[in-house]
């Protein structure tokens, strides 16, 4: 009987079922040849054992213990926002979360910062109205800003992802919608769309959609220039809720 | 996403527990991906610190230590890219390796392996001291490296040829 190299590995490593492995064994039995090919990869694994087994018995270096026992550093940069942000994510959705979709979720939107210019055509749309200095939001994309906790509507027409606070003070939060993403801040008597970027749920809407409270990177990075300190938390978020998201 | 504040408290302890009690292994794995002694313990540190900073992304139904060497590997390849000297990372000549003019016959075996593990690809050096130092599963190594079963027995197979010829 014969078998290849790989089978044999994976005997030598123990992860053969019983069946093939009682097979091995009365071909090893048989052919010295066989016995000898499972006998060099055991015999490796030795060899590596005794080049790098020394370490486990060397006193470990007080900076590892102190790194261990040291408070995790807080989430600043961009790429550390993105890691907090998909740990929320995955704590949402345990599906598993990719660069690729990343690079096809943006590829499928059209992105554009708004520097108070009208991309969206806010003028027909039910979620956006322009005022004098901007667009602020409206209908359900307002409502939702303002009663929605992030991450709790993953069904919704509009699903509000981070919170955070800028400089001022006021209160800003992240949003989807089927066809934009953004974030808006807290005024006084309405909530201001501060960057918005477009998104095609019409063109790519599958994966859009399952990508759901993703934000395109160019929010992102827009939101992580604004933020002052930390995303709030849930607990946060809903004493926020309760004070009218005053400052 | 319903975490209180209490849970990750807890899940932060967990982790750092967990990172202390696998700490000798982490110094291993280091050492045979990283070989430089100091490089290694660099990369540890700086593993636990990612570990700790994310401590909310481990789940308990997932072994600890696949997380971690999943940590570290990507912490290595984040640091290797950084220095710009990816793939042979150092030469074998470099301090740690040197060979003692009076070395035994089994510290020239050992030195010879060291020096073997040095010169494999990258992919194959991950998947070879998961599974043949640290002996982790097929199953956990190809979820530490986040690849499919069938590619990291293929790089370990490919691994293994090539140390053995070189040990020859």
């Amino acid at each position: 009987m014969q078998f290849s190299d790989e089978i044999l590995m994976a005997y030598a490593d123990d992860e053969v079922d019983a069946d093939l492995r009682r097979q091995i064994e009365a071909a090893m039995a048989l052919d010295p040849s066989i016995a000898e090919r499972v006998a060099k990869h055991r015999s490796l694994r030795a060899d590596l054992g005794v080049a790098f087994d020394g370490v486990l018995d060397e006193p470990i270096p007080d900076r590892l213990l102190e790194a261990a026992a040291s408070s995790p550093a807080k989430p600043a940069s961009v790429t550390d926002l993105k890691a907090a942000r998909m740990a929320k994510e995955r704590a949402a959705h345990p599906r598993r979360w990719s660069w690729v979709e990343w690079t096809s979720i943006a590829a499928s939107l059209i992105i554009g910062i708004l520097a108070g210019r009208t991309a969206l055509h806010p003028s027909r749309s039910d979620l956006f109205a322009t005022s004098a200095d901007g667009i602020v939001a409206r209908g359900e994309l307002s409502a939702a800003l303002t009663d929605q906790i992030g991450g709790d509507a993953k069904d919704a027409k509009v699903r509000i992802g981070l919170t955070f606070r800028v400089t001022s003070g006021d209160y800003c939060r992240t949003f989807v919608t089927a066809s934009a993403a953004g974030f808006a801040c807290r005024e006084p008597n309405e909530w201001k769309v501060r960057a918005l970027s477009e998104g095609g749920s019409d063109v790519n809407g599958g994966d859009y959609r399952m990508a759901g409270t993703e934000l395109p990177p160019a929010i992102l990075a827009a939101v992580e220039q604004s933020m002052a300190g930390e995303a709030l938390d849930r607990e946060q978020e809903q004493a926020a809720r309760a004070r009218d998201w005053k400052k | 996403m319903n975490e209180t504040p209490a849970s990750t408290q807890s899940s932060l302890q967990q982790v750092r527990e967990q990172i202390v009690a696998l700490l000798p292994r982490l110094r291993r794995f280091g050492r045979a991906i990283a070989r430089h002694p100091a490089d290694a313990d660099d990369l540890v540190q700086i593993s636990i610190e990612r570990a700790l900073s994310r401590h909310e992304q481990w789940r308990p139904e997932a072994p600890f230590h696949s997380w971690m060497f999943g940590i570290m590997r990507n912490a290595w390849i984040d640091e290797a890219r950084a220095r710009g000297r990816h793939g042979k990372v150092l030469a074998p000549e470099e301090a740690g390796l040197d060979v003692p003019d009076n070395a035994s016959e089994a510290q020239l075996r050992l030195l010879s392996v060291q020096r073997a593990m040095a010169s494999l690809p990258e992919e194959q050096r991950m998947a070879v001291a998961l599974v043949l130092v640290e002996g982790l599963s097929y199953k956990e190594a190809a979820e530490a490296l986040d690849v499919p079963i069938g590619t990291l027995t293929s790089r370990l197979a490919r691994g293994r040829e090539a140390l053995q010829k070189q040990l020859e």
